[in-house]
């Protein structure tokens, strides 16, 4: 299996059961799909099963792609918004975004160099309220609209666009403002 | 010419996301996508291995009948509720606070070091630059085996420009592999579920201090 076979081509193959393409799609898919269910789903065995109900549906229902109507990637996490919905409507639950990743040993030093950007990024997140945050991580991580946010959180349409506005207003404005500090970006409109 | 919506910025700006026709003609939304995108890709989902291979669940699905999952519901409801009796998770120890103390510094980027001796009841954490986030604790961890075991606490409900604490290792003979922060919610989690901020692993001489950049 060729690491640079498209995904396409494995989408092709597996649409005709093909158990190695499948692995494949799997092992460059999954992990970055389990990254994204976890970050809305706080239990790690929940997040397993809907992971695999994505892949389920994948093997069985893998006709459904139409390569011309977009990519693999965007398909895959159409189908994780899909069985993520389904799993909160079952449920009777909201998302819970302010619980995002646990840690994890074993990966060495590589993220000390991240570790400023991070807490400079929560400190700006952080002026958010937890609706405005947990809209635009619904929106940007899980790439959901915001009529599908507003059924995930049971919250009228008009109020999620609301959280939307205000809560990208209060980005914009904090980053301007660092912007303006360093002496550089274009004037906003 | 109209800029994107909310709704269309946001979308744009989750990983991988194709961008928009308007975004290469329209410098100011450019900078307003490239701002946020990497804003919010510093706290973005890290990819997380999956507990099964595509071939168990390829086999899963194979041997799967209704007959057999019905049984499996009948047997698994009754075991849960008793290992829930049996094994309710307890309360790890609570480390003491030691020693803390703040002095002031000029601007600079956050910054922690430890130091710890392998088998040394106490180490100290030296930490610089802590911006101010109400609500949030950063929770350090020493793991092992991929268990975490939680040794200091700190509130981040204002700046605090230099924090010196000395904390206490519970087995301080173990074989701990690496001391991580995340933040949390609150304090005293039994495990961490807060974005992680800060990993060094633990080297194995016994007198070397593990400091890392913050």
């Amino acid at each position: 299996m060729s690491e640079s076979e498209s995904d396409a081509e494995l989408m092709r193959r597996v649409k005709d059961r093909d158990a190695e393409a499948f692995n494949a799609l799997y092992n460059r898919y999954a992990p970055r799909l389990l990254g994204t269910i976890r970050r809305f789903l706080r239990d790690p065995h929940e997040s397993e099963d809907v992971l695999q109900n994505v892949f389920f549906y994948i093997w069985h229902h893998g006709t459904v792609f139409r390569p011309e109507r977009g990519s693999v990637q965007g398909f895959l996490f159409q189908v994780m918004r899909s069985r993520l919905t389904d799993h909160f409507r079952r449920n009777a639950r909201v998302p819970d975004v302010m619980d995002p990743l646990p840690d994890a040993p074993g990966e060495g030093l590589a993220e000390d160099d991240s570790v400023a950007g991070r807490l400079a990024a929560e400190a700006i997140l952080n002026l958010l309220s937890p609706r405005e945050r947990q809209v635009i991580e619904l929106a940007v991580f899980g790439g959901f609209s915001q009529p599908e946010i507003a059924k995930l959180l049971r919250a009228p349409l008009g109020s999620v666009k609301s959280w939307s506005r205000r809560g990208l207003d209060k980005l914009r404005h904090k980053l301007s403002e660092q912007e303006g500090d360093s002496g550089h970006g274009p004037p906003h409109p | 010419m109209a800029h994107l919506t909310p709704e269309q910025l946001l979308h744009a700006a989750g990983p991988g996301r194709p961008v928009p026709d308007h975004v290469r003609q329209c410098l100011s939304c450019q900078t307003q996508l490239d701002d946020l995108a990497t804003l919010l890709s510093a706290v973005a989902p890290a990819p997380e291995p999956p507990s099964l291979t595509a071939g168990q669940l390829l086999s899963r699905w194979a041997e799967r009948s209704p007959r057999r999952a019905a049984k499996s519901w009948l047997v698994a409801i009754p075991l849960t509720l008793a290992l829930l009796g049996i094994f309710m998770p307890q309360p790890p120890p609570v480390p003491r606070q030691a020693l803390a103390a703040t002095v002031s510094l000029p601007f600079a980027q956050p910054h922690a070091s430890v130091r710890w001796q392998r088998g040394l009841s106490y180490g100290r954490l030296t930490l610089t630059n802590l911006p101010a986030m109400p609500g949030r604790v950063l929770t350090f961890w020493f793991i092992r085996n991929g268990s975490h075991v939680p040794v200091a606490w700190i509130p981040l409900n204002h700046v605090q420009r230099r924090l010196v604490l000395w904390f206490q290792v519970p087995a301080p003979d173990s074989s701990y592999q690496a001391i991580g922060a995340t933040l949390e919610p609150a304090p005293y989690r039994l495990a961490p579920s807060g974005p992680r901020v800060f990993f060094a692993p633990l080297t194995s001489s016994a007198s070397k201090p593990s400091p890392a950049r913050g």
